[in-house]
């Protein structure tokens, strides 16, 4: 981020952070999902 | 062990919930507000951890965690409502319930391991660490992998809860 607080090209793709969250909200979905189909019987 | 009869079951709460329609439903609205505290507080400072909005100091955000420990408060009041009134509810009782719902099983398993996981938090030092991060600076790793475990768990809880009827 620059003084004036615009972002290079670069930045505007997905920043680290939010790519950890969302690979965790997915797995926590996958997991649950699957505990629940594997459990269903 | 048997349990008594009577174990888990209020008159009072089958009472209320047989009389009186609103009732459930005001205790389910609470326990979703209680749930809004909790949750949203905790991934709030979950999501700094893990490096969102690094541009928040750890320490103010402290001030919050007594609204989520109402929260959990509120939840643990409003499940034990629930829990009580399935007899009132769905004619299942509460012990019986706890033996074969298995997604309240997994409910009660992930908010253990949510307890085990902010006890090594603390116990870890990790806490205390965090507390000095100021606007910017990234979290030590272990309290990364607490954060995301943390997030990973709670939506767990939510997601088992939401299952619970199902599993009766």
């Amino acid at each position: 981020v620059s003084e004036r607080g615009h972002r290079a090209p670069e930045e505007h793709r997905m920043s680290r952070p939010w790519r950890i969250v969302l690979l965790v909200l997915l797995l926590a979905l996958v997991i649950d999902v699957t505990i629940t189909y594997l459990t269903m019987y | 062990v048997e349990l008594p009869e009577t174990f888990l079951q209020v008159p009072l709460i089958e009472h209320m919930i047989g009389t009186y329609r609103w009732f459930w439903p005001l205790a389910e609205v609470l326990h979703f507000v209680g749930l809004v505290l909790l949750v949203g507080i905790v991934t709030l400072f979950d999501l700094r951890l893990l490096g969102v909005a690094k541009r928040l100091p750890v320490a103010p955000l402290r001030r919050l965690l007594p609204w989520a420990v109402l929260g959990f408060t509120l939840c643990v009041a409003t499940g034990l409502i629930f829990v009580t009134g399935l007899w009132a509810n769905v004619a299942v009782h509460p012990v019986e319930a706890v033996r074969i719902d298995r997604y309240l099983q997994l409910k009660l398993l992930f908010i253990l391991l949510a307890g085990l996981n902010l006890l090594a938090f603390y116990q870890s030092g990790m806490s205390r660490a965090v507390d000095r991060l100021g606007p910017g600076e990234e979290a030590p790793p272990l309290a990364k992998i607490i954060a995301a475990s943390s997030l990973f768990l709670w939506v767990g809880v939510i997601f088992w809860g939401r299952l619970i009827p199902w599993g009766l």
